[in-house]
């Protein structure tokens, strides 16, 4: 049972210190505070003094490889001295080696990121994590993004991906499960893509089994993870997919004919999770890693990589717009229902 | 992704009058046990001692959907082997006995398809026949029906057929059933009639070898129901261990997949031991061999000739050079829509395959493969040399050594990953001791076969000549072994470089095979990317393969001395 959140990434230019200098030193003033513009935020702390860490890190990342590439990439453009091994996969795949690590007495992660809260609780209850939670003072921590030893970074938001010439496109999970949609429909696997489990439990809640057994019925293919359910809408193999946020901004940025709908009875979101392990060889540069997501600069950098930034106010492109419903996902419930939740998905779709 | 013998016995001793080198029979016996026994048995013992005991493995494996997906797996592999026995026998018939057009070419192009990994055929045949792939492009055609259990039927049975047809053919090639023909035909049988009383029933326990070979195969076949059943929700035996391992998460998914692994381990010993008796070559194959069977062709095609030509050249087409063609368009092909006109091409997708870590993981790949080559090939001839003067101890060694390539690789690399994990975990030591236990069958049938074929007056002669034993062994016996080094060098290595089942399971954070690699960009939905991967990996290994086949010696021993053709 498990989950992989495929976040793509854009190709964008690599971050750069010395552009908007003077922003920088307002920024060091205090006076941004609050919400800037990727643009504007993209100026930065420079950092004069060497950070008085080094050595190598590994980090285990549900992201795809680019996307965790481009993390590693900046995080070594503001701490040169530390190598980043970002070891990309999917997060079952990952909790899986983790625990056989653990078994062995040789977890090798010094940081994780996954993308399903419910996953970290699994990981810190077997003693994988460290109690160590990062400064977030001066930021409002948005519901459900500080956990036992983890704290959310950014947030993923399901959404409807479509490829353009339908007669009738569909504008919520509730159209989803029309007739007139047969065979032109993909989602991911809730036991392979996290941010798919927390929407199938999330939809279940509102709709019940029902709505998954007519999906069912209707021949909805049932990928793996949502990048591939993008890059089949992509590719006109399917109509429409549910799929990430990030997934439909990569998308658009490699120039795919696709269209990106925010579903009306809301879009479904999940915390990008972050946290150190108690077995890090190089506690210092894990916690720097941490932090430096946290910071301005990661939030910035996560914006530019297609990901709705958790604090700051950073901003992606295609950004959520602000009339847009998020649901309210209650994770202490899918957590107690999990087993249950994958089961029945399972049940119904093999 | 795998084959397997047909049986597991080897020759009995041919010379005692030495007096055995015991450092040597021990060293054999020992590398044997590690490589083999103890893991084997670690995996029963841990399948047993698990959470709750017997009864807790038990609850395990039943609260798996393991008996669905054993259906499913005898099911499909059962399909598979009709469609690729009788597919076998029309080519090996086509080639051997009729005066088809071009057949000589039409017998290396039917065994393309071993060349190319599993799992870029499922890949390729993705890009070129369903929605959005190139018969849709081209012609509006979609078979959507590939993802799913009759694409896997079809896929798997499509790359058994080679391996039916290669010992067909060798059976064929026999020089006495040539002249049984042309007796019967001189008396009078029609050529139909010779075919089916005479041809059929003398290849007959040839076909049974191909059956049972393609059925094994099959059946722990990982790299097509990855690709083709995962995303249809159709589980197979080998996809539900990966899924379990690779999915599953929590501290017990390395017990729980060790109970389903040793249930099937026994599962399939207690089947192996059931069918080698009779899956043993029964002799038809002779020791004569002859290019062609009769002078005259038995099945004479006539008018059909050049129909019977184009049929056969469409189905290499559609079966093999269609998918690789989409395939390629896949990985040139800029966001996501296949593009056909060169015009349009970019290469971002192979720079993104050649870089950083993809490099590395070519490179271990090569590493193991190679390193797994030269260990089974020396091995190989060191046990072939003590069976060949040893006693029952020795041949039960070379026994044991055999058992792991007839057990599904997903076993085998459970029961190693539960042996050495407290010790080997995440590195590549741990992989290459898989691939050598999974592998050492290879490496010891090849210089076996190839020891058979030295006749013993040969040292005789030079020992009666004067020469000392080491001296007898360094000019007789090393010259005659070096083609099966070599030949099971290039055999060990591609199986090597296509191998997924077993690196799927083993590989860790910082250790993934290249093919690991492919899957991984399949999973991730990186289309392009996987194409590219794809297609570098195909051109490796017909770049090696090519290599190999060029030396002769190599391409008789492989198809007829070791009855283990191909990788799969």
């Amino acid at each position: 049972m498990a989950r992989l959140d495929m976040n793509s990434t854009q190709h964008l230019p690599p971050f750069r210190f010395r552009r908007g200098f003077g922003l920088a030193l307002t920024a060091a003033t205090g006076l941004l505070a609050v919400a800037s513009s990727v643009q504007a935020a993209a100026s930065p702390v420079a950092h004069k003094k060497v950070p008085p860490v080094s050595g190598s890190i590994t980090v285990y990342a549900a992201l795809t490889t680019q996307g965790g590439q481009g993390f590693a990439a900046a995080f070594k453009s503001a701490y040169p001295g530390v190598t980043v091994n970002m070891v990309t996969g999917g997060t079952g795949a990952l909790a899986t080696q983790l625990a056989a690590q653990q078994q062995s007495g040789h977890v090798q992660a010094d940081v994780v990121l996954f993308a399903d809260p419910t996953d970290m609780d699994s990981l810190a209850s077997e003693g994988i994590l460290s109690s160590w939670e990062p400064s977030l003072s001066g930021r409002k921590i948005p519901p459900g993004y500080s956990g036992k030893d983890w704290v959310g970074a950014f947030t993923f938001e399901m959404v409807l991906l479509e490829h353009p010439g339908m007669a009738n496109p569909p504008q919520s999970w509730s159209a989803l499960n029309s007739s007139a949609l047969q065979g032109q429909l993909a989602i991911g696997s809730a036991s392979y893509s996290g941010t798919t489990f927390g929407w199938a439990a999330e939809l279940h809640t509102l709709f019940g089994w029902k709505y998954f057994q007519t999906l069912k019925s209707n021949g909805v293919r049932v990928e793996q993870s949502t990048t591939t359910v993008g890059t089949d809408v992509a590719s006109g193999k399917d109509q429409v997919g549910v799929t990430l946020d990030s997934v439909g901004r990569s998308l658009l940025a490699q120039g795919a004919n696709v269209s990106m709908v925010w579903p009306s009875d809301g879009s479904v979101p999940s915390p990008a999770t972050v946290g150190i392990t108690k077995a890090s060889a190089n506690t210092p540069a894990a916690k720097a890693f941490v932090t430096w997501m946290l910071s301005r600069q990661g939030q910035v950098e996560a914006a530019k990589l297609g990901y709705d930034a958790a604090y700051f106010g950073a901003k992606p492109a295609n950004p959520m717009p602000t009339h847009e419903k998020q649901l309210n996902v209650s994770w202490d419930r899918i957590t107690t229902n999990k087993t249950s939740i994958l089961s029945g998905f399972a049940g119904i779709f093999g | 992704m795998s084959t397997a013998p047909t049986d597991l016995a080897f020759g009995r001793p041919r010379a005692a009058g030495r007096q055995p080198d015991r450092l040597k029979i021990g060293a054999l016996i020992a590398g044997a046990l590690v490589l083999v026994g103890y893991p084997l048995l670690d995996l029963l013992r841990s399948a047993l001692s698990g959470p709750g005991g017997p009864l807790g493995a038990w609850r395990a494996i039943a609260a798996h959907p393991v008996a669905t997906a054993l259906t499913h797996t005898v099911v499909v592999s059962a399909c598979a082997t009709a469609i690729a026995s009788g597919l076998g026998v029309a080519m090996a018939l086509l080639v051997a006995r009729s005066d088809l057009p071009f057949r000589r070419w039409f017998a290396g192009a039917w065994v393309a398809p071993l060349i190319v990994p599993a799992y870029v055929t499922g890949v390729a045949w993705l890009d070129a026949y369903t929605s959005a792939g190139l018969s849709d492009h081209v012609a509006h055609l979609a078979a959507n029906w590939l993802g799913g259990p009759v694409g896997v039927v079809l896929l798997l049975g499509l790359q058994g057929a080679p391996l039916a047809y290669l010992l067909v053919l060798a059976a064929l090639r026999s020089a006495h059933i040539g002249s049984l023909e042309e007796a019967a035909r001189s008396a009078g049988r029609s050529p139909f009639g010779v075919l089916v009383d005479v041809t059929l029933p003398l290849v007959k326990s040839a076909i049974f070898g191909g059956i049972l070979l393609v059925f094994v195969s099959s059946a722990s076949d990982f790299g097509i129901p990855a690709v083709l059943a995962i995303p249809a929700g159709f589980s197979t035996v080998t996809t539900l261990i990966y899924s379990d391992l690779s999915f599953a998460g929590g501290p017990n998914a390395i017990s729980s997949a060790g109970a389903l692994s040793g249930l099937l381990g026994v599962v399939a010993i207690v089947l192996l031991i059931a069918t080698s008796r009779a899956a043993r070559p029964r002799g038809d194959g002779g020791a004569t061999r002859s290019r062609g069977g009769t002078a005259r062709p038995l099945i004479a095609l006539g008018r059909l000739r050049p129909f019977a030509a184009v049929g056969c050249l469409l189905f290499v087409v559609v079966t093999t050079i269609v998918p690789l063609a989409a395939l390629f368009l896949t990985s040139v092909s800029p966001a996501f829509v296949l593009v056909i006109s060169p015009a349009h091409w970019v290469a971002s997708a192979y720079a993104a395959a050649l870089s950083g870590e993809n490099v590395a993981a070519l490179g271990r790949s090569a590493l193991l493969a190679a390193s797994a080559g030269a260990v089974v090939a020396l091995g190989g001839a060191f046990v072939a040399l003590l069976i060949r003067r040893s006693s029952r101890l020795t041949s039960a060694a070379a026994a044991l050594l055999s058992l792991p390539f007839a057990l599904p690789g997903s076993v085998v690399a459970i029961a190693v990953l539960i042996a050495w994990q407290r010790w080997l975990y995440g590195t590549l030591l741990i992989i290459l001791l898989d691939y050598v236990a999974r592998f050492a069958v290879i490496g010891v049938r090849t210089s076996v076969g190839t020891l058979g074929a030295l006749s013993e007056d040969l040292i005789a002669a030079a020992r009666v000549s004067g020469a000392s034993t080491r001296r007898a062994t360094r000019d007789v016996v090393f010259p005659a072994l070096m083609p099966g080094i070599v030949t099971s060098f290039a055999i060990t290595f591609l199986f090597g470089i296509h191998e997924l089942t077993m690196s799927s399971l083993l590989a860790g954070p910082s250790t993934r095979t290249f093919a690991v690699e492919v899957l991984a960009a399949e999973e991730a939905g990186e289309v392009a990317l996987t194409a590219a991967l794809a297609i570098v990996v195909t051109v490796i290994t017909v770049v090696v393969a090519g290599a190999a086949l060029a030396v002769r010696s190599s391409r008789s021993l492989v198809a007829a001395d070791i009855g283990l053709e191909v990788p799969a």
